[in-house]
């Protein structure tokens, strides 16, 4: 073999779907959607957030639900029930869902009609950080029993993320949970991050961030000046 | 698995680089991996052979190299390489560190070569 050349460059592994990314936001802008990448680890009270959200957000905008995971349709199929438009997309063992995945979903799913698209990102701390999926905002969910130290142990999440919510915190008596610490090392990965503390179950808090979120979604889909 | 993400990832963007290289054989791609990108080098390895399989790539070797990661200390200001075993100041034992450098995982070269016609 002949005419062997070096390319030399510096291009981050991730540039591709970072370009993808880029134009998935350019597509919502001009479609006025908002597209939302919930991330979290398993069992933080993710699909019961979005009940919730769903619940109080539904009359006030259009909405619809992206549901990943690895395998079956559990969540997509509680999500259903609450009437607003809900897809499952299987990430096909991978642990996180990337710009070309989000795109496909967001087609299937049809946002022409939508204001607020909500990506339920399969449970993880690490790698769903690292995929950027296209989403205007990246919002994380912390439940108490996971522990206030989590933005030292997985800071990446806490560096890309725009909000962060503070779920469970009905059951802060019985946890070692320190709000101060957890609010204190998230603003040290993040000094941006807007925080919530929420009670999904009871709605403690829910209305706070709804108004956040009704406000971003707002923002987004208004006409540029 | 972590890595698996990160191996198909780098695919699709070497592919991009590659692709206006015409008929060529990519014969390695080198990538700089930070200390702190939390990359496991000998994982990263076994999944670019798991989803080069079967593509264009299947035969190109992956060459990692690992660069060292800095921090700067919020406490006390002292800026340092760091040890991934130990995530702490080494002058003040704070653990609120800034990360500076040793996050990113950068493609720096890849070797191509003309194919041979049969």
């Amino acid at each position: 073999m002949d005419n062997v050349r070096v390319i030399e460059i510096k291009e981050s592994i991730f540039a591709d779907n970072d370009a993808e990314a880029n134009r998935v936001r350019g597509d919502l802008k001009r479609e006025k959607t908002f597209l939302l990448n919930l991330m979290s680890s398993p069992g933080s009270g993710k699909t019961t957030t979005l009940l919730r959200t769903i619940e109080i957000l539904k009359d006030r905008l259009r909405m619809g639900v992206m549901e990943a995971d690895i395998d079956s349709a559990v969540d997509a199929e509680t999500v259903a029930a609450t009437g607003v438009r809900s897809i499952q997309l299987h990430t096909g063992g991978m642990c996180h869902l990337d710009a070309g995945m989000t795109e496909q979903g967001l087609r299937e799913i049809g946002t022409e009609d939508l204001d607020l698209v909500v990506l339920e990102n399969v449970g993880n701390l690490v790698c769903p950080a690292e995929f950027d999926t296209g989403a205007v905002k990246n919002a994380m969910i912390l439940s108490v029993p996971e522990g206030h130290d989590k933005p030292l142990k997985y800071p990446l999440i806490f560096t890309v993320c725009d909000v962060l919510l503070i779920n469970k915190i009905d059951v802060l008596p019985y946890f070692d949970f320190d709000m101060d610490k957890v609010v204190e090392y998230a603003h040290m990965r993040n000094p941006n991050l807007k925080i919530f503390p929420i009670c999904a179950k009871t709605g403690e808090g829910m209305d706070a961030w709804c108004d956040w979120l009704e406000q971003q979604v707002r923002d987004w889909n208004k006409e540029d000046k | 698995m972590h890595e698996m993400g990160l191996a198909d990832a780098m695919m699709k963007t070497a592919r991009r680089i590659v692709k206006d290289e015409g008929d060529v054989v990519v014969q390695s791609i080198t990538v700089e991996l930070g200390d702190l990108s939390g990359v496991v080098p000998r994982f990263l390895t076994e999944c670019w052979e798991a989803v080069s399989d079967g593509t264009e790539f299947e035969d190109t070797e992956l060459i990692l190299h690992t660069v060292p990661a800095t921090a700067n200390c919020m406490d006390c200001g002292h800026t340092f390489v760091v040890s991934v075993d130990d995530l702490r100041c080494p002058q003040c034992r704070s653990d609120k560190l800034k990360p500076l450098s040793g996050q990113d995982m950068t493609i720096t070269e890849i070797q191509v070569a003309d194919r041979e016609d049969e």
